[in-house]
């Protein structure tokens, strides 16, 4: 590898785009009213956003076999990095767009919310595309600053305050923990490389017990980042309060991002000390998915259900990170394959419905209850089909992407139970369908209030989907059937679950 | 006669996304247009039904297409002597529910339609498909359109009755899923079909599995648990009633008529034949359960007020029946189960409708409320009591050869089971006619009922084609029995060759030649 610069800034041309759009909207944003119209600046971010995914498409080249290694290996824009990379754009340029008419309506349209969507979409693109820890955290501390402003960008709202201090609190927390678990890699195998960590866990250099000390650390660390029970425990209050378009961005960009970090600190860095991680993925995974699910009935606040449901899904994705742990190598790659498609498609079916929450909101917050959405479908038959399309993804039934998702990771479990033949993976299905079973409960009584309720009077008034919403929609709508038929009908080049088969690390 | 299956398959569905995209405005006319695209499909659904060969097992009018190549799965299309007659049932039922709304459903008419032709689609789908894949998928999505029709269009308690309806059916599909997973597991782990993973839910491929009596156990009870549900079995009927009771006349009829027969023939088509081991753990249990159905159903009608809730109970009763003629596993049975769920779907189908023809009338359906009706709606009442004894098995009508035979082929397995189901046709004979006595004959007492209007040139037309067929099935049945015979025969093969007397490792060949091990007793990991 020659590893010029050049060859290096290429090579991470989308996070490039990202970062110099982000720096762009912020200078920009001190000329409006000198002759510069704040539509300029969504363009801009939009153009960065856009380019950054076409160049994903430019970089993918599944059949080669060259090192992916730049800047000296502290990046690694292998298929793995782009394909997630590439759901991480797609999150943000979604975000932007359905963000545009929601900050209008609030008087709060300014260039530093798109740059800091931005900022944030660079952190999380270099955090999947490292093997190097020290970059990891790197990336996920961009990515969580700017989030937890963000979360907090509603000023004058106290819930989005308190938003804001409660993920900045736990979230600083779980970085601390995370980063004393690299520590731990370090004093172990004496370099934070994880490719080099896994070459000194096969000499038996490591030492043991650090190393256990570490992944628990690790897993902890990530694990208050995708939020999965008993570490959740932030996810509701902080998706509250955030601007609805923020949450969505929280549930699905930085999921992917997460499970990203983890597939790839699992797979490539700890080898033979995964079984040891088994039980604890087994329970956690099991907690999570009951937990999430059981609680979600009980909610009235459709941004709080989401919040759950966002839980229960990380459940679902952990479900195949315990696969990774059980030494089953056929179910392995099914299990990475299934979770890398499950990450798009729970992506884009959860944007839809957050977009169409923020267009519910009103300026005085109003607007999240269930009530609320009594009989959307005469107001809203547009939105409220796209809405059945998503919620019927996330209940996982087909022909939808969240169906195929969960039929990818269940089979992933199930092969690994008959690879095995231990009874721990098929206990682990039969309560993944458990929660599912519960899970459509809740979901159900979203469309049953949309389509089968009267709707209220009320004083709100009709408001036409601004264009970028309707987009946003229909987009996430369309994406989500493909998702779910498209793989199916047989699309050629485009067939996600070839991408995510090739995204293998 | 060359028809396409997948093309009749999705004929409705392409007519419901057509009917959608026309304006409200229409009303009747889309009503029309909903009514003449079913029409077409049971036309056309009626070619596989004489172009059917009887001499063959095999599936027929196939149709296969690769649909996710990553894990084996074809969109595989097929009929044979188990699906066909419930294929040609839905698409001739559908046109005549559509027909019956005319005028009784006034709101929402452009989604009525579309819900009943998806729905339409969907059935047809589940009922063609030879990939397990492909049936689940369908399986899954007729929920959708019945839930949507008994929860918008239904009556005062329909949200309760829709949640019910849903949770009960997927409480039943999930482990299904499961079930469904594990086979394509252990298809792949088993290295059978040469070409890799392809065909891995096909169920012709999935039956050359080789399961311990332990897996298939398991599996038989992932699959038979949403198979009962939708039949439904005696202690998971209670969805019935309230989703018949709220929902709309036409759903009733396509719920009784189509939907219900999903259960028998999933567990016709995948339950007995790939899990028999399974299923011979279970069946005594499963026909004590059938048995306390057929009598539990019998007598909770009798003590119903509502005329609807009355026929939902009945429905519980004959489908109590249907499976006890398929679980008594031999061909006697089964055909007269086949036979059951094809009377029932005409018979039961016609007494909704009859029921909405009175409630459109009277805006009740209290019995208390009626009484000598048959003064002032003669016809309708001659309609009513002949279909009432086609329900009950009068010789001459449909429902009497379906009983018989079930009947016949439960004595050959067990006399008592036989004698107590025999029991519940004398109770099944009981409600039906106490509700005909109450409704139709005695003195005219309510003033209400005076001046009620006999059947219009509407329900004449929705109702003459079931009245001669439930005539036609009853005098001459062979038409509909001989399609039957030889995948019954097949099927009644497979149920019982694979049981072996004792629960021991023995080998046996399947009709193709190939091996079949079936392994009793190595499974106690």
């Amino acid at each position: 590898m020659t590893g010029s610069v050049v060859e290096s800034l290429m090579a991470v041309a989308p996070a490039l785009n990202l970062a110099l759009a982000g720096m762009a909207v912020v200078f920009g944003e001190t000329f409006i009213g000198k002759g510069l119209d704040r539509r300029w600046l969504v363009s801009l971010a939009l153009l960065g956003s856009v380019l950054g995914l076409l160049f994903t498409f430019l970089l993918w080249e599944p059949a080669s076999t060259a090192s992916y290694s730049v800047f000296q290996g502290l990046a690694t824009v292998d298929t793995f990095a782009l394909f997630l990379g590439g759901v991480i754009l797609l999150c943000t340029i979604l975000t932007l767009i359905s963000s545009v008419d929601y900050l209008r309506r609030f008087g709060l349209d300014r260039g530093e919310f798109y740059a800091l969507v931005l900022f944030s979409a660079t952190g999380l693109w270099v955090m999947v595309a490292t093997t190097h820890l020290f970059i990891i955290f790197l990336g996920l501390e961009v990515a969580s600053i700017a989030l937890y402003v963000l979360a907090g960008y509603f000023r004058k709202r106290d819930r989005s305050l308190e938003s804001s201090l409660k993920y900045l609190l736990t979230g600083a927390f779980a970085s601390s923990i995370l980063l004393y678990g690299f520590a731990m890699v370090y004093l172990a195998t004496g370099t934070v490389d994880l490719n080099g960590v896994a070459a000194a866990v096969e000499s038996g250099e490591a030492s043991t017990s650090v190393m256990l000390l570490a992944l628990a650390l690790i897993l902890v660390g990530l694990g208050f980042k995708v939020a999965v029970v008993p570490f959740h425990m932030w996810a509701p209050d902080v998706y509250e309060g955030a601007p609805s378009t923020v949450t969505g961005f929280m549930a699905t960009a930085v999921k992917a991002a997460g499970f990203g970090v983890l597939i790839r600190v699992l797979t490539v860095g700890f080898g033979s000390y995964l079984p040891d991680a088994g039980t604890m993925l087994f329970w956690v995974a099991i907690a999570t998915i009951l937990a999430a699910n059981l609680v979600a009935v009980a909610q009235s606040n459709v941004k709080r259900m989401m919040a759950y449901s966002s839980v229960a899904h990380a459940g679902y994705a952990f479900m195949a990170l315990f696969v990774l742990t059980q030494n089953t190598p056929g179910a392995s790659g099914e299990a990475v394959r299934g979770l890398l498609f499950y990450l798009p498609a729970y992506a884009v079916s959860t944007l839809g419905v957050f977009t169409i929450i923020s267009f519910l909101e009103d300026r005085r917050g109003r607007g999240l209850e269930l009530e609320d959405y009594a009989g959307l479908y005469r107001r809203y038959p547009g939105l409220s089909m796209g809405m059945a399309v998503f919620i019927l993804s996330l209940g996982g039934i087909p022909p939808t992407a969240g169906f195929l998702a969960k039929f990818h990771v269940f089979g992933a479990v199930i092969s690994c139970g008959v690879e095995s033949g231990s009874s721990q993976p098929l206990a682990l299905a039969v309560v993944g369908i458990l929660g599912s079973l519960i899970g459509l409960y809740y979901y159900l009584r979203v469309l049953i209030f949309m389509y089968m309720h009267e709707p209220q009077e009320d004083d709100r008034q009709f408001r036409l989907p601004a264009l970028g919403v309707s987009f946003v929609v229909l987009v996430t709508a369309v994406l989500t059937l493909w998702l779910g038929l498209g793989p199916a009908v047989g699309f050629g080049a485009a067939d996600i679950l070839g991408w995510a088969e090739a995204a293998r690390p | 006669m060359d028809v396409s299956l997948s093309l009749v398959t999705f004929l409705p569905l392409l007519g419901a996304v057509l009917l959608l995209l026309m304006p409200e405005r229409l009303g009747g006319q889309i009503h029309r247009l909903g009514f003449l695209i079913s029409l077409v499909t049971a036309a056309l659904s009626l070619c596989f039904f004489f172009g059917f060969d009887e001499g063959t097992a095999r599936l027929q009018f196939e149709e296969s297409y690769s649909w996710i190549p990553s894990l084996g799965v074809n969109f595989h299309l097929g009929l044979d002597g188990i699906s066909i007659l419930l294929y040609v049932l839905t698409a001739v039922l559908t046109p005549l529910a559509i027909l019956a709304s005319v005028g009784s459903v006034n709101r929402r008419i452009k989604e009525f339609v579309s819900m009943l032709l998806v729905l339409e689609s969907f059935m047809l789908g589940t009922l063609a498909a030879a990939d397990v894949f492909v049936f689940y998928v369908f399986w899954e999505l007729m929920l959708i359109p019945m839930a949507l029709l008994i929860g918008v269009w239904g009556g005062p308690r329909r949200i309760y009755a829709t949640v019910k309806f849903v949770l009960f059916t997927v409480a039943g599909s999930l482990p299904m899923l499961l079930a469904i997973l594990y086979l394509y597991a252990s298809y792949r782990s088993q290295g059978i079909g040469a070409e890799g993973v392809s065909g891995g839910f096909d169920f012709q491929s999935l039956a050359h599995l080789t399961l311990t009596e332990k897996e298939q156990t398991f599996l038989f009870l992932g699959f038979a648990l949403s198979f009962v549900i939708k039949l439904p079995l005696f202690p998971v009927h209670t969805w019935l009633p309230d989703a018949h009771t709220e929902a709309p006349t036409a759903g009733s009829v396509v719920l009784a008529g189509v939907l219900l027969k999903m259960g028998g023939y999933g567990l016709l088509r995948y339950a007995l034949p790939l899990f028999p081991l399974g299923a011979a753990k279970f069946t005594p249990f499963i026909l004590v359960l059938c048995v306390i159905g057929i009598i539990h159903g019998a007598l909770v009608a009798l003590a119903q007020t509502d005329i609807k809730k009355l026929i939902a109970y009945s429905s519980v009763s004959h489908m109590g029946l249907v499976a006890l003629g398929i679980f008594a596993a031999n061909e006697m049975g089964i055909r007269g189960s086949i036979y059951q769920m094809l009377a029932h779907g005409l018979s039961t189908g016609a007494l909704f409708l009859l029921v909405g023809v009175i409630y459109e009338r009277r805006h009740t359906r209290e019995l208390s409320e009626f009484g000598g009706i048959a003064k002032v709606m003669p016809w309708f009442a001659a309609v009513f009591l002949l279909t009432t004894f086609a329900s009950v098995g009068l010789p001459g009508l449909c429902g009497f050869v379906g009983e018989f035979l079930v009947l016949l082929g439960v004595f050959a397995k067990s006399k008592v089971m036989a004698a107590l189901a025999a029991l519940g046709m004398i109770l099944g004979a009981w409600y039906m006619l106490k509700l005909v006595k109450g409704v139709f004959y005695g003195e005219l007492t309510n003033k209400e009922n005076e001046g009620l209007p006999d059947l219009s040139a509407k329900e004449i037309t929705v109702l003459v084609p079931l009245v001669l067929l439930m005539i036609l099935a009853g005098v001459y049945p062979m038409p509909f029995l001989n399609k039957t015979d030889a995948s019954v025969e097949a099927l009644v093969r497979r149920i019982n060759m694979e049981v072996p007397a004792e629960p021991d490792v023995s080998a046996f060949s399947d009709d193709q030649g190939n091996k079949i091990i079936v392994t009793g007793a190595k499974d106690d990991r």
